[in-house]
């Protein structure tokens, strides 16, 4: 492996000062905000539409059941809002070029079809969407549309549209009509917007729906379960009911009158309208033919604002629609209708006029013409006798019957032609009284292009086929009037250029079909021999006009030709399509803008669903089996007496029935309702993918995981048993924003589990999986926990192995589940679960610790998956290596490096792991990108730009705004807001107030800008959450109005009323009304305050020498910042310096030497051994340190910036055991040194220490857990060491390399804790023979020591005890914090855990943060960890620390304390209780009564924390923002309404 | 299509019924069954007993089908299970195969190389003749029959030795047979439990509780039949349901069909082509259905 270290040399120029993250989790968010905290321009890529990642799927976290989206909810809006971070949503990264420093990364940005930019989140396009889909965010639980936001707190806060391609029938359509739409759109009876969505695409929808030949139903994806959906038939539904309710509404519609009086509804503009026009002389286009084509051209320029003239040949408009289709399959009037319609637009039709001169209309003023002439020239047949009476040709056969000619055939009539026409022709015959008609075709009747249903029909009505005959002569009688055809029958040979087999005659079968007219309907084809010759277009081979395929344009600017005229006879729908493209060209030609769009260069796919797929969907009940609706028919003997409309329209019944056995392929159908329907004009369907370069100088890569899908596992019955769910299935039942609000019912019947059972490891732990997902065991207790406060009296029990509560309270957790929530756990891990399918319980048979097999009965199984790797295409793209289990392959001491230098990795595309880990490692990720990157911070980010601020004095009428948060159901759900808001509205000097949603999304934030300045609000106050998490966020929105950020207040009616209150909604109101008429009252009173510039020292003083505090401080260094490394042993190194080995055969020793080395040699580093605090004062920024060392008097003070806490912790080595009373009894830190020594002196027999008698090495007991709970009388509670299942582990297999026979025993009494990739550790160390030996919990092993060694534990499986002789016993101790950290925490003003481990400033999110600026944590200090775990963690600190650092000046000031000397006595009250030694005595100040001194505060110290002004005897002190004034307005607010009832 | 057909011991003897059907449906399906009529006994009963003799006995069949360049289809589910796990032990192990062909020789004469494949009758059904063939074979509408499908235990498993050819835990190749005749295959407790056929021998009362068990829950599901694919399932089910009905004081009068006299009658084949007079528990909705319910 290359050495990922880069030194800075190496880097030619200054690195890029910018940053790649990918991933938008909680892990990538997190590396984002250190890195842009350090003035790193960062590009945050997430996949999906928004940033969050599984976390906001969480209802709680683990283990102080903080709400995960209250608490991920700021870190996403900051990272929204933060001026350094770029969210770039919907992309993936395809390449990765470059060096360290100066990186080029290619990535795809994959349509959102929303403008991030312009959508304002307002939800209006939900509400018209007609696709529901399952709700990925519920996990399937709950439907959403195809236009969609996650979840409400969603960052970017914007809609995003769902494509799986075009549907098959879109794409099939030569008109590229949304079927899917407006199919859709009937299924929910909206026949209106459905018309319209066909009217997107052909303004002849009643005309189409009748006789399109609809190859969409060819390729329906319906066709694979049973039938095509009968999507012309709803079409034809769809247009004649709307028409008919329009008319009935309107009355007869006229000619003459405008579009609204005439019944025909004003359509909603078209969604494809340019946004702006060219100029108004340039609007006139000329289109030349009214028929479908040239119509549809027409009537689309029309509807975007042009002026179209439309010339026609013919004495009626229409085309083929009118003179050639005849009117039993077209009635006039429907044609009529849809024409009339188009001319009310405003097109001008003028009639019986033929273009000769194309020129000329340019002259005239056209600026762009359009050539839809159509193909009228009939074919001949080409035979003798072709030109004797009583032959016609079908084109102007049908022309001349549609026109109203008289036309007399005669009783018998042939008719030659196999296609529509031929059919039509004889029809058209039959109707005009011929009684013997007989249709004459060359092949057979597979061959023959009209349509099956045509051909059904007219052989329904009596009318002959006779195939495999070609007339040959046209025999005639003396007057030259026909009396037979002579035709010859054929046979098919080889097959022609056409593909269809060869008609050849057959010799000797000529035979004559007597009749009294023939009519020739072989072919037609454009007529162009009319135009004047100097028309200078090209004309291709067969005779049509020469155009580009998708734009239409000819080899003229400025003309287009389309339909049969440009690509020869065609379908109806193929001539309105290329009308409606053909206006599209003209528009965007005129425009001066590309003739294709960016979709249309790069198309959608088509969503093909497979076998599987729709099975699926059959299975979640999406789709409903019912038979296809048939169109019915007039019966064949009714319908040739006349020109009647043959086929009849479907039934509204049948329709919805149809619309509803679509399968919605597309997902989107696009009949953009959203488009209509979004004010802010957000909504782009064109969008197409693009790619775009970065330029970068690292990479943190944090995509995440993927949800083991316990389907794979099909004895769980997942996917088959509707209560069967998995863990985040079950995260959103418990969440109150979930598919049911919170309120925990089961799938099958809405009914609330009494009875719950969780299985653990699906999909960890087993033969696919080699590995411990390491989150599971908590959050399936968590699940517990909180199903037990959701339901009352529910029972739930956690099937498992191991209890793997190894992290940092986690094990105190554990025990509450048990204790005070009663879940009660059982070892037994469950293979297979059975359903009752009449109730749908569920039954699991298990085995109890004791041997026995019960059967139990569940209400509702969760399923607690694992975590899978999901970044193959990632790691591809990023050129990193993945390890055997697909996870990202990093090396020991390395945690956060991918195999590409620059290449950084963090969460649980390293190994699973829990949030607070993840949190950590992206610290550490973003620490090792800024040694890289850091020193060209601030070359790329702008600094922020306030507007000037407002002046407020307190002499400005209070202008307050109000904004009551529902909190979605969190406070809505209680509280009634709306009573609330009307109430705060009364209240004085309200102006305004109003209920939001979610307060702190961005569009409730952008609104409370808006509110300030259109009512001149100097006073905002939020009633909503907590002022810890959300306060920063609304100070910042108001801010960013020129507003001073102390003029906000905040009222929690959430945490303090709807959480606590929830049983009782009435008073939860009044209190909501109490604690909004507090705020009000106190807001008045607020004034602004101001921070000032405060210098700071930009170096870090690290306490603490080991692997932690070194990794910190060269970061640090690296990042261009001094360090003072202090140290209290009198060599760095710390714990490591003992181990010689790890769970990978890694050499921590190699590893320790060569940091050591780093730190000593690194210029900007002193590390001073030997060392120690004596004493600190300061603030962040300016601390002053002194260090004494341990040899001499001599004291240093070190003035610094920052402090870096890694103080370590050390091995219990109590006498619970008996250590310290026999050698043979050691930790496993000294077996360590032991192993090394034989490692080192291979041939030596192993030294047994001198009781055993010098005998080889046989026997190791090893006893878990053993602590300073275990001494007699000892109080301290039980924690999990974390680490010293996977020693044990690690040391057993070395025991077991050294010996195969050794006997390794391994004594535990509660779980074996080897989380992650540990795992791996201890099914090595079983397989090698290894003994796991779990003994009665509650108890603890005997161990005697007299000559022999023997050590007894109580079986429960066999009820009996168990004794071993063993020559050495191991104790797996546990780690305690180091000596004298009570002593550190209390001079630095922080606190211990109850183990005496230092508290951090949040579990969670803030893991390496202490509570008081300016210090930071890491390593065995927070808690026992692995090297690499305390690697990743340095990092962390040091990227926090660098935040700070990073910084030209803080800014101080604001709330804190003032002294008003003038009343101090000098008591020294305040100077003693200031916990951040922030007060002295400054004897130059005057105090009460002349007195010479008085305090005062410095303000950068004063934290604000209000010890001082409540102690303070002489009320000399004043917190600002807080002044007694401002608190009593409160109280008085608060008791102004008992005193008014009181009074009453 | 051609396969040797592997009839085994049951089948021929007490379920002709399954024979007739296999034969009449295989034929018009274009599966062409050659009997082979040196065929022995599988091996089954004595793969308890003595492992290696009754993989000699699978050997020597294997041999006659590899012979004849022929792969085997088998009616039985136990002959199918033992043929395929013999067949899959001796292609995956080349030292096995050639122990066991030593043997085989020494006796026979004749000797196995591992070229030839077992397979049920109704996975040949599923996976070569496929659910599209037979959709497009069906001319009677099964639409309206309730059927619980029974896949018995050596059809689907082992697995590898049925190249996983459907999941065991969680069987749909029948189901998907069944719902292609346009029939309704139901949803049941306890479909993938056993017949109880293997310790029939050993303990009676016990192996008796279990097509209890089974017959209970069909009925209790509303099922119009049971649907099988093995004939050892069928003396469980068909063969002892009186026995079970008065052993337990109760009445079941549950039919019991084997899958191709199902896929007959919605081919269009009688009652007799499909052997259904043999079925000893009359459906008559299946009688009906083949157009003999008056008679």
């Amino acid at each position: 492996m290359a050495e990922p270290k880069v030194d800075a040399e190496v880097v030619a120029s200054k690195p890029v000062g910018a940053s790649l993250v990918v991933g938008g989790g909680i892990a990538g968010v997190q590396a984002a905000l250190d890195l842009a905290g350090s003035g790193i321009k960062v590009y945050l890529l997430e996949r999906s539409p928004t940033i969050g990642g599984k976390m906001a799927q969480l209802d709680k976290t683990f283990p102080t059941n903080d709400c995960a989206m209250c608490i991920i909810s700021p870190k996403l809006v900051e990272a929204g809002r933060h001026p350094n971070i770029e969210i770039i949503a919907t992309a993936d990264l395809l390449k990765l070029e470059g060096e360290p420093g100066d990186f080029s990364a290619t990535i795809l940005r994959r349509p959102r079809y929303v403008d991030i930019d312009k959508c304002t989140a307002c939800a209006d396009c939900v509400a018209v969407c007609p696709i529901h889909v399952p709700s990925e965010f519920n996990e399937g639980l709950a439907q959403r549309t195809a236009i969609f936001k996650p979840y409400a707190q969603a960052i970017p806060n914007a809609y995003a549209v769902t494509k799986k391609g075009t549907s098959p029938c879109k794409a099939t359509c030569p008109a590229g009509t949304s079927a899917q739409g407006y199919i859709a759109l009937i299924s929910e009876g909206r026949y209106e917007e459905a018309l319209e969505v066909i009217k997107q695409y052909n303004p002849f929808p009643a005309t189409v729906g009748r006789v399109c030949h609809h190859p969409c139903e060819g390729e329906c994806n319906r066709g694979k379960v049973d039938k095509p959906v009968s999507i012309c038939a709803l079409k034809r539904f769809v247009a004649d009911t709307v028409y008919d309710q329009w008319d009935a509404v309107n009355g007869q519609r006229q000619k003459s009158k405008g579009a609204e009086d005439q019944g025909v509804k004003e359509l909603t503009p078209f969604p494809l309208a340019p946004q702006e026009l060219p100029p108004e002389e340039k609007r006139r286009i000329a289109v030349v033919g009214s028929g479908p084509c040239g119509l549809t051209a027409a009537y689309f320029l029309a509807r975007m604002g042009y002026q179209p003239t439309i010339f026609e040949a013919l004495p009626v408009p229409g085309g083929m629609m009118r003179v050639g289709i005849p009117a039993y399959r077209l009635p006039r009037r429907v044609l009529r209708r849809e024409i009339d319609e188009i001319l009310s637009l405003g097109v001008e039709l003028k009639l019986n006029h033929a273009v000769r001169d194309i020129n000329q209309l340019f002259t005239d003023g056209y600026s762009a013409i359009f050539l839809a002439i159509g193909a009228h020239e009939a074919q001949h047949l080409a035979i003798p006798g072709e030109d004797a009476k009583g032959v016609f040709h079908g084109v102007p056969f049908l022309r001349s019957v549609s026109l109203g000619e008289e036309i007399r055939l005669g009783d018998q009539v042939v008719v030659a032609g196999g296609g529509n026409t031929a059919i039509d022709t004889a029809r058209t015959a039959l109707r005009l009284g011929s009684r013997d008609v007989t249709i004459i075709y060359r092949r057979t009747r597979a061959e023959m292009p009209a349509n099956e249903w045509e051909i059904d029909q007219a052989l329904e009505e009596g009318i002959k086929l006779e195939v495999l005959v070609q007339p040959m002569v046209v025999l005639s009688d003396d007057a030259g009037q026909i009396t037979a055809v002579r035709c010859v029958r054929m046979q098919l040979g080889e097959p022609d250029a056409s593909g269809r087999r060869r008609p050849i005659p057959i010799d000797g079968s000529e035979f004559d079909i007597p009749c009294d007219a023939l009519v020739a309907a072989v072919a037609q084809a454009p007529e162009i021999s009319f135009l004047n010759p100097d028309h200078r277009l090209e004309i291709s081979r067969r005779g049509t006009f020469q155009v580009d395929p998708q734009t239409l344009a000819t080899n003229r600017p400025g003309i287009f030709a389309g339909g049969d005229a440009a690509a020869g006879p065609g379908a109806l729908i193929e001539a309105i399509a290329h009308g409606r493209r053909g206006a599209l060209s003209i528009d965007r030609y005129l425009r001066g803008v590309p003739l294709l769009a960016p979709r249309e260069l790069i198309p959608l796919p088509v969503a093909e669903l497979t076998e599987a797929e729709i099975a699926e969907m059959r299975a979640r009940g999406e789709v409903d089996l019912r038979p296809r609706e048939e169109v019915p028919t007039v019966q064949p003997a009714e319908r040739t007496a006349d020109f009647r409309e043959v086929e009849l329209g479907l039934t509204a019944e049948q329709a919805h029935a149809e619309a509803l056995r679509c399968l919605r392929c597309g997902l989107c159908s696009e009949c953009y309702q959203c488009v209509l329907a979004c004010k802010a004009d957000a909504i782009d369907h064109q969008q197409a993918p693009y790619e775009q370069e970065l330029k970068v100088g690292a990479v943190v890569l944090a995509p995440g995981y993927q949800l083991f899908d316990p389907s794979r596992y099909s004895a769980l019955g997942y996917g088959r048993y509707p209560n069967v769910v998995t863990s985040m299935q079950f995260e959103r039942l418990l969440s109150a924003s979930g598919p049911t609000c919170g309120h925990v019912t089961r799938p099958s019947d809405r009914q609330e589990p009494k009875r719950i059972a969780f299985l653990q490891c699906i999909g960890s732990r087993d033969r696919e999986h080699d590995y411990c997902s390491a989150v599971c065991c908590m959050y399936a207790t968590k699940e517990a926990m909180l199903a037990t406060e959701h339901i009352h009296g529910v029972e739930c029990r956690v099937f498992m192995i191991d209890m793997r509560a190894f992290s940092k309270g986690f094990d105190a957790y554990f025990q509450r589940a048990q204790s005070q929530y009663g879940i009660q756990y059982s070892r037994s891990r469950i293979p297979a679960v059975a359903e009752d399918p009449a109730t749908h319980n569920l039954r699991l048979v298990y085995e109890t610790e004791d041997g026995r097999l019960c059967k139990d009965e569940f209400d509702l199984v969760v399923l607690s998956v694992g975590m899978e790797p999901a970044s193959e295409a990632l790691a591809q793209a990023a050129g990193i290596e993945l390890d055997a289990r697909g996870f990202c392959q990093t090396e020991p001491f390395k945690p956060v490096e991918t195999t590409r230098p620059g290449v950084f990795v963090c969460g649980t595309f390293a190994e699973p792991k829990d949030i607070p880990d993840s949190v950590i490692q992206a610290g550490g990720a973003a620490a090792a990108a800024l040694a890289l990157v850091g020193q060209s911070r601030g070359t790329l980010v702008p600094p922020k730009e306030y507007p000037p601020e407002t002046p407020v004095t307190p002499a400005d009428e209070p202008r307050i705004g109000v904004f009551i948060c529902s909190c979605g159901s969190n406070i809505a759900g209680v509280v009634d807001v709306a009573a609330v808001t009307k109430y705060a509205a009364t209240l004085p000097n309200v102006v305004h107030a109003e209920n939001t949603i979610y307060t702190c999304s961005a569009d409730s934030l952008k609104l409370i800008q808006e509110r300030v300045r259109e009512k001149g609000l100097n006073r905002v106050i939020v009633s909503s959450c907590t002022p810890r998490t959300h306060e920063p966020i609304f100070r910042d929105t108001i801010r960013e109005v020129g507003l001073n950020p102390y003029l906000f207040e905040m009222a929690n009616i959430r945490d303090q009323d709807s959480w606590v209150h929830a049983k009782w909604p009435d008073r939860a109101t009044a209190k909501a009304r109490d604690l909004t008429r507090m705020a009000v009252a106190r807001s008045r009173l607020l004034g602004p305050l101001y921070t000032q510039e405060q210098p700071l020292f930009h170096n870090a003083l690290v306490i603490g020498g080991g692997v932690s505090g070194m990794t910190a401080a060269l970061n640090l260094a690296e990042q261009g910042y001094d360090v003072t490394l202090v140290e209290r042993e009198w060599e760095l190194g710390g714990l490591v310096r003992r181990l010689h080995s790890t769970g990978e055969g890694a050499d921590p020793q190699a590893f320790l030497q060569d940091l050591i080395g780093r730190v000593k040699s690194h210029p900007r580093i002193e590390a001073l051994t030997g060392h120690e605090l004596v004493k600190s004062s300061g603030f962040v920024g300016n601390f002053k340190t002194t260090i004494a060392s341990r040899l001499d008097p001599t004291q240093r003070l070190i003035e610094h910036g920052v402090t870096i806490v890694a103080t370590g912790g050390q091995v219990y080595r109590g006498r619970a055991h008996n250590y310290g009373a026999d050698s043979r009894i050691m930790t496993q830190l000294d077996l360590e040194e032991l192993l090394t020594a034989i490692s080192d002196n291979p041939k030596s027999k192993i030294p047994v220490p001198h009781a055993s008698g010098g005998r080889n090495l046989r026997s190791v007991v090893m006893v878990q857990c053993a602590g300073p709970w275990d001494e007699d009388g000892s109080d301290t509670p039980f924690y999990c060491s974390r680490i010293c299942c996977s020693v044990a582990a690690k040391n057993a297999l070395r025991l077991k390399e050294l010996n195969p026979d050794m006997q390794v025993v391994v004594l535990y009494n509660r779980d074996i804790r080897t989380y992650g990739f540990l795992e791996t550790l201890y099914t090595q160390a079983r397989e090698a023979g290894v003994l796991f030996l779990h003994y009665q919990e509650g108890t603890r092993p005997q161990i005697g020591v007299n000559g022999q060694l023997q050590i007894t534990v109580h079986d429960p499986l066999l009820g009996q005890d168990i004794a071993f002789n063993p020559d050495l016993l191991v104790l797996s101790s546990a780690i305690i914090p180091a000596e004298g950290s009570r002593e550190l925490a209390e001079m630095l003003k922080f606190s211990c855990t109850l183990e005496g481990f230092f508290l951090e400033a949040h579990v969670k999110l803030q893991p390496v943060d202490f509570p008081a600026e300016g210090l930071f944590l890491a390593g065995l200090a927070h808690y026992p960890k692995l090297i690499d775990e305390a690697i990743a963690q340095a990092g962390a600190a040091a990227a926090r620390a660098a935040r700070i650092l990073s910084k030209d000046a803080l800014e101080v000031g604001g709330v804190v304390a003032q002294v008003d000397a003038s009343k101090c006595t000098g008591c020294l009250t305040c100077v003693r209780i200031c916990p951040f030694g922030a007060v002295q005595i400054n004897p130059a100040l005057t105090g009460v009564g002349e007195i010479a001194g008085a305090v005062e505060i410095a303000a950068a110290a004063c934290r604000g924390c209000g010890l001082c002004p409540a102690e303070c005897p002489a009320k000399a002190i004043q917190l600002q923002h807080f002044r007694d004034d401002q608190v009593l307005a409160k109280e008085e607010a608060l008791f102004e309404a008992i005193a008014t009832a009181l009074a009453e | 299509m051609r396969y040797a057909l592997y009839l085994g011991c049951t089948a021929p003897v007490r379920s002709l019924n399954y024979e007739r059907a296999a034969r009449a449906t295989a034929a018009r399906l274009g599966i062409e069954l050659i009997d082979i009529n040196d065929f022995g006994c599988c091996g089954f009963p004595l793969k308890a007993v003595q492992h290696d003799a009754a993989l000699l006995l699978s050997a020597r069949n294997l041999a006659l089908a590899e012979e004849q360049e022929l792969n085997i289809c088998a009616l039985c589910s136990s002959c199918t299970g033992t043929l395929a796990e013999a067949n899959h032990a001796l292609q995956g192990n080349e030292a096995l195969r050639e122990r066991t062909n030593q043997a085989l020789e020494a006796a026979t004469g004749h000797r196995y190389n591992g070229t030839i494949q077992v397979r049920h009758f109704v996975r040949v059904l599923y996976e070569q003749v496929g659910l599209a063939r037979i959709r497009q074979a069906v001319t009677v509408d099964l639409s309206g029959l309730r059927l619980a499908a029974h896949y018995g235990c050596h059809y689907l498993k082992p697995v590898d030795a049925h190249d996983r050819f459907d999941d065991p835990e969680n069987p749909r190749s029948l189901d998907r047979l069944i719902t292609v005749l346009g029939a309704e295959s139901i949803h049941y407790e306890g479909r993938e439990q056993c017949c109880g056929g293997g310790i029939l021998g050993a303990d009676e009362n016990t192996a008796l509780a279990m097509p209890r068990l089974k017959l209970e829950r069909v009925v209790a599901a509303g099922a119009d039949a049971l649907v099988i694919v093995c004939p050892f399932c069928d003396i469980m089910y068909e063969l002892q349901q009186r026995r079970i009905e008065k052993l337990y004081e109760t009445r079941y009068n549950m039919p019991v069909v084997f899958y191709p006299q199902l896929l007959g009658l919605a081919m269009g084949l009688s009652a007799e082509e499909v052997g259904l007079p043999l079925n000893r528990v009359k459906s008559r909705k299946l009688m009906e259905i083949a157009g003999d319910g008056r008679a």
